[in-house]
């Protein structure tokens, strides 16, 4: 797989508060998961990613160009990249494909009849081809995140940086997207947060987890999920000795960590568990999670 | 779907210039521009003054075209950083976008142009009666340049005004405040107030002559002191500055060039504004009483 992104010793800080303590990172093809507790830096991450603000230190590369360089080298970079920030305040007033063809513009696609089928392949690409001309006003919520993807995809960018793409998307619509994002991924990188591990389970090659402003795991899916095996049960009991316990919705308690009830039996773990573990663990203070 | 369009597609003629057609089009297709240019086509075809001929109408442009278009282009100035955000980055610097914004002021000078095509004609079919202006030692170069200054250049300077007030003041209900704001200084430096009538071209909009009154003939048309010919420059050089201010306004790209460029600017406009002031006819007051004083 070939390196579409690298952070050498990247750091931000925002006054006194250090948001992301330097990282290094090399992206490649392929899906990679950014998951990550709110505060954990992961919008930074992304926006330093996507040029949208620059680190306190380090270098970030994007397609061979050293984002943190000189304005052209930036400017290169950003030819090949898409993003999705994590709010968006869409221009309600626009229909859908005028929106799109503005941006079309604003990322250099000048030849008007190449744009427009550009725009329209983007709003097929999200099933919205058929909503082109509706104003984004009239949009529903879902529909609109779609159309914030579709931006993120226009010009089949080499690194697509989406940060909470599956927020206001219902089921059918998150496996339409994945399935999007990994034909998306087998010529480009695609790194996207969320809070979603069964989106991370079922599209990403590759997972990080994000705490403090630091990397805390870096691998695969299997891998995340093999840290949380012989540590997951399944009883009748509430566990008040486990790090993290629920109640599922079969009734049965699900248990993570710490010191299983005699009755309760072990189980293969997921990547939520895998997850909520980890979190435990690097966050022993903040108990079990709800 | 294919995915074979390539990463970069970049046409043949330039992204700016692709852009820059993009926001004349849409300046074009704005509610407020067209309700601007019907309003002057009423004002046009309607508000004959027989006293004044066109000389008076000056103010219609410079509103409809001038303060609506302030409204106009900070409106597309929000959305053009609305949809930058939305996609977090795109390839055109803030800058570049300011510079397509700024050409889309083409539209409203345009019109302005032919409002004052539509002037000049009427100053010479129906020419001003003799109570008005211009009288004594000032001519049609006067009035010409009075036309241009106060039609046109604002159709021009009301937008890039807008440009400013979008890039630096991004709140909404800016563009209404600043209209007010103008409109209200506007009406002070205009010349009715004669401590200021002699700084008053400083003023980006300020009339030359009108019924100002004298003791004993309260709408005596006097002719202001001041060159209308070296203010239409004067309002060229505050258009620049206005580019550039909005310009300069983009932190990610290197601004010290531009910065230089704005306090030249600054030094023009100061000169040709002291020009303004210091040349052209002194106040002078109409020897022929106005109607009013007749009665």
């Amino acid at each position: 797989m070939t390196i579409v992104a690298s952070l050498r010793g990247v750091s931000k800080k925002y006054g006194g508060t250090i948001a992301l303590r330097p990282t290094d990172l090399d992206l490649r093809t392929g899906v990679t998961g950014l998951l990550g507790p709110n505060g954990a830096g992961k919008s930074t991450l992304l926006r330093l990613l996507a040029t949208a603000q620059p680190p306190s230190s380090g270098t970030i590369s994007v397609a061979g160009n050293d984002v943190t360089g000189s304005v052209a080298d930036r400017t290169e970079a950003r030819r090949r990249l898409g993003y999705l920030p994590q709010e968006v305040g869409l221009p309600r007033r626009s229909t859908a494909f005028d929106f799109l063809d503005y941006l079309a513009v604003l990322k250099e696609w000048s030849d008007t009849r190449a744009r427009h089928q550009e725009v329209l392949r983007v709003l097929d690409l999200v099933e919205l081809g058929s909503l082109g001309g509706k104003r984004i006003s009239a949009l529903s919520g879902g529909q609109r995140r779609r159309l914030s993807i579709a931006q993120a995809l226009m010009g089949d960018p080499r690194l697509v940086v989406l940060d909470e793409p599956t927020t206001g998307l219902d089921p059918e619509q998150r496996a339409s997207l994945r399935g999007l994002l990994s034909e998306q991924a087998r010529t480009s990188g695609v790194l996207l947060a969320t809070h979603q591990t069964e989106d991370v389970a079922a599209l990403c090659d590759r997972v990080i987890v994000l705490d403090g402003g630091a990397v805390c795991f870096d691998g695969t899916v299997p891998e995340l999920v093999a840290t949380a095996a012989g540590q997951v049960w399944v009883g009748d009991e509430a566990n008040e000795r486990a790090l993290s316990s629920w109640r599922t919705g079969s009734g049965a308690v699900r248990s993570i960590g710490g010191t299983p009830r005699p009755d309760a039996q072990l189980v293969e773990p997921a990547v939520e568990d895998a997850y909520l573990l980890m979190r435990a663990t690097t966050r022993p203070h903040e108990g079990a999670v709800p | 779907m294919s995915q074979s369009i390539p990463a970069s597609y970049a046409g043949e003629r330039s992204a700016l210039a692709t852009l820059a057609r993009h926001e004349i089009v849409a300046y074009l297709k704005h509610p407020l521009f067209l309700v601007g240019v019907a309003l002057i086509a009423v004002t046009v075809v309607f508000g004959d003054d027989e006293s004044s001929s066109s000389l008076y109408h000056v103010i219609v442009p410079a509103t409809c075209l001038g303060i609506f278009g302030l409204m106009v282009m900070a409106g597309r100035v929000r959305r053009s950083d609305q949809a930058q955000a939305a996609a977090g980055t795109v390839v055109l610097s803030e800058r570049e976008r300011t510079y397509a914004l700024a050409s889309a002021a083409i539209v409203p000078f345009t019109a302005g142009l032919v409002f004052f095509a539509w002037a000049v004609w009427d100053y010479h079919a129906q020419p001003p009666l003799d109570y008005t202006m211009p009288f004594g030692d000032v001519g049609d170069g006067w009035v010409y340049a009075m036309l241009f200054a106060l039609g046109v250049l604002h159709t021009l300077g009301g937008p890039i005004l807008g440009l400013v007030v979008g890039r630096w003041l991004p709140f909404r209900g800016a563009a209404i405040l600043s209209s007010v704001g103008l409109i209200l200084l506007t009406i002070f430096f205009q010349g009715i107030v004669e401590p200021v009538r002699t700084i008053r071209v400083f003023w980006p909009w300020t009339y030359f002559g009108g019924p100002y009154g004298i003791d004993g003939d309260p709408e005596r048309w006097l002719i202001l002191s001041g060159s209308p010919q070296w203010y239409c420059l004067y309002l060229v050089v505050l258009c620049a500055l206005g580019v550039v201010v909005a310009a300069l306004h983009d932190r990610e790209v290197p601004r010290a060039g531009l910065a230089r460029v704005a306090g030249g600017l600054v030094v023009v406009a100061v000169v040709l504004g002291t020009l303004t002031m210091l040349t052209g006819p002194e106040e002078q007051t109409n020897p022929l009483p106005s109607p009013a004083a007749e009665k």
